[in-house]
């Protein structure tokens, strides 16, 4: 028990290294959640713009690439605002107030509803692994809710308590609109909670 | 300090896992990782891991006559026409092998074996029918409950929670539900003027009227007298109604399964808006001359999932 002990205060000693990689990894899952819809809409507004596409498959094919560019673009936008978290965490929300910025609100508002669709992304796929039944659909919200804890809720403290110093306010405006269509979309079509209210 | 080394450690395996084998990115890493072990097997292409609503996966050009005969008693007492026809007609290769074995082994073809299960099973809904031979019910509950849980609208509609499903099962389900539905609308179309109206240019390759050129020619040409009725080929609604040089005033209709007519060089378009609903056999407008054209005509296109196909095979007396 000891041994077993000492090698998980081993591996949470080296969790800086590695940790990141599934915070970001459940952003990627939740975003693609959003664009596999987002990529639908978008075909099908410009399918219904009045315009003659040489091939009634160029909507679907412009629908399809800006979803994967959005979603490569979002794994980027995850990476670095992990990188740039503050060492010095703030101390109350005066001191969030004075780190005020674009980046600093945005970031937690995109991260929260992505992640926790990420994290259903996983529980439907520990349910879908699973034979039928009620077995796997427990076993599929117990993961997903660990996975939520672990890596949604940890990357979420990360970044309000690492609030980067801004170098001024409007810091993070170019991500703002990407960053917002796919935040909606998670919410609006990635949280299993809708159905509840 | 809380450590949670072993338990982070697994969560962060499960998502990179999940990453690298459910997304574009994880796709771009198996690419990348094929490409450095020198492993030249195919590997999925990024824009392949999303799940497109739109294009029918398959389509199976159904002529008349190649179709069993449908007599009053083929009429079942559940499953209806025009989908029984069409099931027959898009069997086997709408239908993966591994649901096909699921049927049974009888002697009986496995057309009817499906229709027998379908009669039985019969609650209204052919989409749904179809779905629950394919993939079975308890995946289909499952993504009804999922789309239910994240507000989608309708969730028992096929449309609405196919992206809940597993990937393979979307995959077997959206195959025979395309293919049926979109065969059944073609189908059961309603010719838009009288069936007796001669068709004076088929569908193909002809050399142009006006321009004398060798041109691909997307759809049929229908004599018929200025200011007459064009009914809606089927149920559906209005994409646009517009007009341009070319096509004249016209009218793009909407229908299930993937299924688009158009309706070209009218005198008069309909009061409806695009996005209105129109039913079958419904007035969208007055045959004319506008646009390019040499005389008052009909130019009526039919395509699936896009693709222009001969209108001609469906020309009949509508179902009753």
């Amino acid at each position: 028990m000891n041994i077993v002990s000492k090698l998980d205060a081993s591996l949470a000693i080296t969790r800086p290294l590695w940790h990141w990689l599934g915070q970001v990894a459940l952003v990627i899952l939740g975003t693609h959640l959003a664009a596999d819809r987002l990529d639908d809409d978008l075909a099908r507004f410009l399918s219904n713009l009045p315009i003659a596409w040489s091939d009634p498959q160029i909507p679907f094919d412009i629908g399809a690439f800006s979803a994967l560019a959005i979603e490569f673009g979002v794994a980027i936008w995850a990476i670095r605002a992990l990188a740039r978290t503050a060492e010095v965490p703030i101390t109350g929300p005066r001191d969030w107030a004075s780190r005020w910025s674009v980046h600093n609100l945005l970031g937690p508002l995109f991260w929260l509803p992505v992640s926790l669709a990420g994290s259903w992304a996983i529980a439907m796929a520990i349910e879908d692994a699973l034979p039928h039944g009620t077995a796997a659909q427990v076993a599929g919200w117990v993961v997903g809710g660990v996975v939520a804890w672990r890596l949604a809720g940890t990357g979420m403290v990360q970044l309000v308590r690492g609030a980067p110093v801004p170098k001024h306010r409007l810091d993070g405006l170019l991500w703002a609109l990407p960053l917002a269509v796919v935040g909606a979309y998670a919410a609006g079509y990635g949280l299993p909670v809708w159905g509840w209210l | 300090m809380r450590r949670l080394g072993f338990l982070d450690l697994a969560v962060v395996i499960l998502a990179v896992f999940a990453v690298w084998t459910r997304t574009p990115v994880g796709g771009l890493g198996q690419w990348t990782w094929a490409y450095l072990s020198g492993d030249d097997s195919d590997q999925p292409t990024l824009v392949g891991f999303f799940r497109s609503e739109g294009p029918v996966r398959s389509w199976v050009e159904a002529p008349i006559a190649v179709l069993p005969p449908i007599g009053p008693a083929d009429y079942g007492d559940g499953f209806p026409e025009p989908y029984r026809s069409a099931l027959r007609y898009a069997l086997p290769q709408a239908l993966p092998a591994h649901t096909l074995e699921k049927m049974g082994t009888g002697d009986a073809p496995p057309a009817d074996r499906l229709l027998v299960w379908l009669d039985e099973n019969w609650d209204g809904d052919p989409s749904g029918a179809l779905e629950r031979v394919a993939i079975g019910p308890e995946l289909r509950m499952r993504a009804i409950d999922r789309a239910t849980a994240a507000g989608e609208a309708d969730p028992e509609l096929f449309e609405s929670h196919r992206r809940y499903l597993p990937e393979q099962a979307e995959r077997d389900a959206a195959l025979l539900v395309d293919s049926v539905l979109s065969l059944a609308t073609v189908l059961d179309l309603h010719w838009p003027v009288s069936t007796d109206v001669r068709i004076s240019s088929p569908f193909g390759t002809r050399i142009h009227p006006v321009t004398r050129t060798e041109k691909f020619h997307n759809g049929v040409d229908l004599p018929v007298p200025l200011g007459t009725p064009l009914k809606a080929a089927q149920s559906g609604k209005i994409v646009t109604a517009t007009e341009n040089a070319i096509s004249g005033k016209y009218v793009i209709l909407e229908h299930p399964g993937g299924i688009r007519t158009a309706y070209c060089h009218l005198s008069s378009l309909p009061e409806k808006r695009a996005g209105s609903a129109v039913s079958k056999g419904e007035t969208i407008g007055l045959s004319g001359s506008t646009g390019r054209s040499t005389g008052p005509h009909l130019h009526f296109v039919l395509r699936v999932d896009g693709k222009a196909i001969d209108p001609e095979p469906y020309r009949r007396v509508p179902r009753g």
